[in-house]
């Protein structure tokens, strides 16, 4: 497994060790009846952390760095607090948290007289102090020796400067230099994990465009009089046409206007003069065989295959990954969720993190691979996301050929590929094909989404208030949170039915309670709210803004009661009309719901008094400990 | 030549549209000052090769994508789900390009 340690926590395992406190901490949110699912589920989750490699950079550098230049403002800032507490005498106009970094100053310089002449410059642009918050603001244009002149004394920031420097460097001297130093193993292991990854992806994609550039030269020497920058994009044009394929581009006749005027000017620059339009360059067979040159095709092609080979066998994030899903039992093969994972190290480039669910040949139970970004690019919020995921699965149906399992509101069905990866598999294009597993269309994936992100945030919140980090990537909005205004109040009121529903074994659980037709509604209108997200609060405004203007009601009091207003006969505009009529079915809906479900509840409470009747036994009410005693 | 890309994963949201005629480029709804020939250039040979979808059921959670092109007569979409052409590096690297 790969180890680089920040933090004091290997950041490619940052759970190791925790199953157990995360499985009580699962429990004690979901609830102690779903302690025995909760365990198995968890204990059956392999969770990879790992990293990725995008175009020969590595954002986790960038991340980590950032992590330590955090902690290294936190210990400052420490120090500085403490100086203000312990020190009566402080000068007060060195009392805002950026202040901390004079003490940083002080100890990197090591000579106060330099530090408040030559870098206090610096420090008040660091510290932002121009800001016209800022006490300091007006001192910005003066000399030092104006600006100590004028209400510091000089001789008493000295001397909190001298302090400093003794409490640095007699307390917390070696906190700060154990950091800088693990900043620097960590920074210094990944940098050598790059460059493997660097050396095979630049060796062997210019390979493949030097084999064709020189190709072109020689087919076509009038090519020789564009400028480097043309040769180089026409080498890309032309790898693009072979990747296409001779029939493919034959075939086509779909062609952007762009795209045509791209490749007729390429062809016009390998001195195949047609004219302008496409379908002659097509059809010519003198073109299309310089183009489709067998022999230069092999050659690319085996380059190609090696360049994979190449990238895969020097990745270590990805050989890594590879290694714990080989020590995986997955039946029907690993080469689905290997392949999954090396799309993950290599392509996906934002932090999300994806869910595998797969059987286990020895045990023939269900079980999980999580694969995240490591620890410093993602968050606990993040972990829980998926691991809600994990405990709201169950195997459905197992089969020879491939299993049927549920996550949530949802069924996934998936067929056994029957082959482990490896490189032959992988340049075959054995990869996961639509054909060869089939996904039913997810009608409630959005729907089951939100829900299950509105519990992972607030699982998230009680782990921050119990000061217990476990991933240390800084906190990020999901695409999901948008909808937790229209769905906040129903999960808040029906929680518990909600859990019981998502943590069954019943994938129509959900829907049994609250309806078909509702739970078609709400996947639906969460769909399309969800869908048009970047425009969700455009719409939102520009409803308000509506509801405003022909009312006369202020747009503040139009927010805070929205669900209301939106129910007035307005004549809305279009955009703002499909906004708010999806709102209003979605409020709707909630609220036809909850009338059913109260029904259900007093009806239920009214069978149970019937059956006391018949008995003759009369329930006495309990007596609750805030009532006063005059309950009849 | 208008072209309407957006990237979604649990934890982001992209969106950038282009449009060549005004040489106008919106990404999250914010201008953003580009050569939008060049672009809608580069991006019409990376997808040159591309499928119109790309889809692996296995996955929860995790990237999608969708890219429309459109000009006068043609109008072209790819969308993908956990599943990506063989250069998508190439596409991520020509986006991060103009998100940056």
């Amino acid at each position: 497994m790969l180890n680089v340690t920040v933090n004091g926590t290997n950041i490619f395992d940052p759970l190791e060790g925790n199953t157990q406190e995360i499985i009580d901490f699962f429990v004690s949110y979901y609830g102690e009846e779903h302690r025995e699912r909760i365990t198995k589920r968890l204990n059956n989750t392999t969770l990879i952390f790992t990293s990725r490699n995008l175009f020969g950079e590595n954002p986790l550098i960038e991340n980590v760095k950032h992590f330590y230049s955090q902690k290294e403002n936190f210990i400052y800032n420490k120090i500085f607090s403490e100086l203000v507490q312990y020190t009566p005498k402080f000068p007060s106009n060195f009392n805002t948290p950026g202040d901390a970094y004079l003490v940083k100053c002080a100890i990197e310089e090591n000579n106060i007289d330099v530090l408040m002449y030559d870098k206090i410059t610096d420090l008040i642009e660091m510290f932002g102090l121009e800001r016209p918050d800022c006490p300091l603001v007006d001192y910005n244009h003066k000399t030092i020796d104006e600006w100590l002149a004028i209400d510091v004394n000089r001789d008493r920031v000295l001397r909190c400067v001298n302090y400093i420097l003794r409490i640095c460097k007699y307390k917390y001297g070696d906190i700060i230099s154990q950091v800088l130093q693990e900043k620097q193993l960590a920074i210094s292991q990944l940098k050598t994990y790059d460059n493997q990854i660097d050396i095979a992806v630049n060796t062997t994609s210019n390979i493949c465009k030097i084999l064709v550039g020189k190709y072109l030269l020689k087919k076509c020497p009038k090519m020789q009089k564009l400028t480097a920058d043309e040769f180089s994009d026409d080498v890309d044009i032309f790898m693009s046409i072979m990747q296409l394929g001779v029939e493919n581009f034959i075939n086509k006749d779909d062609f952007l206007r762009t795209e045509s005027l791209i490749l007729i000017e390429l062809f016009k620059h390998m001195g195949f003069n047609l004219g302008n339009d496409i379908s002659k360059y097509q059809s010519n067979y003198k073109l299309l065989s310089v183009i489709f040159d067998n022999e230069l095709c092999e050659q690319v092609n085996s380059y190609s295959k090696k360049s994979v080979v190449e990238m895969c066998k020097n990745n270590p994030y990805f050989q890594d990954v590879l290694q714990t899903i080989q020590g995986l039992n997955i039946k029907g093969g690993n080469l689905e969720i290997a392949y999954s994972a090396l799309q993950f190290v290599q392509n996906v480039s934002t932090q999300g993190a994806v869910m595998l669910q797969y059987i286990d040949s020895k045990t023939d139970e269900l079980k999980f691979v999580c694969l995240f970004p490591d620890a410093v690019s993602v968050c606990d919020y993040a972990i829980f996301h998926e691991l809600n995921h994990v405990i709201e699965s169950d195997l459905v149906k197992s089969a020879e050929d491939g299993f049927v399992a549920k996550c949530g509101f949802e069924i996934f069905e998936r067929k056994y590929l029957n082959e482990d990866f490896c490189f032959e598999n992988l340049l075959a294009g054995k990869k996961v094909k639509g054909e060869e597993t089939s996904r039913p269309k997810r009608e409630s994936e959005i729907f089951n989404e939100i829900i299950n992100d509105y519990f992972a945030l607030q699982m998230y919140k009680k782990v921050r208030e119990k000061g217990k980090v476990y991933a240390f990537g800084d906190m990020r909005l999901s695409a999901y949170m948008s909808c937790y205004d229209f769905l906040k109040g129903f999960v808040v009121k029906y929680e518990k039915q909600i859990i019981d529903c998502r943590l069954s074994k019943d994938p129509k659980a959900f829907e049994k309670l609250i309806g078909k037709d509702n739970m078609e509604l709400l996947s639906i209108s969460f769909d399309f709210l969800f869908n048009y997200y970047e425009n969700y609060n455009t719409y939102y405004c520009q409803a308000i803004d509506e509801i405003s203007k022909k009312t006369n009601i202020p747009s503040n009091e139009v927010t805070a009661r929205f669900n209301e207003y939106i129910n007035l006969k307005i004549e809305w505009s279009k955009p703002a009309e499909m906004f708010v009529s999806t709102v209003k079915t979605i409020s709707q809906t909630f609220d036809k719901i909850d009338q059913s479900l109260q029904q259900s509840n007093n009806s239920a409470t009214e069978k149970i008094a019937r059956t006391f009747k018949k008995l003759k036994i009369l329930p006495t009410p309990q007596k609750r400990p805030d009532d006063n005693g005059d309950q009849k | 030549m208008k072209i309407k890309i957006i990237i979604k994963s649990n934890f982001e949201q992209r969106k950038i549209e282009i449009d060549t005629q005004t040489n106008q480029c919106l990404v999250n709804n914010v201008p953003k000052v580009i050569n939008a020939y060049e672009f809608a250039k580069k991006l019409s040979m990376i997808t040159l090769s591309w499928q119109p979808e790309y889809r692996n059921p296995a996955v929860i959670d995790g990237e999608s994508f969708v890219v429309e092109i459109a000009d006068d007569l043609v109008c072209k979409k790819y969308v993908g789900f956990n599943d990506y052409p063989a250069n998508y590096h190439q596409f991520l690297k020509l986006i991060m390009g103009v998100i940056k």
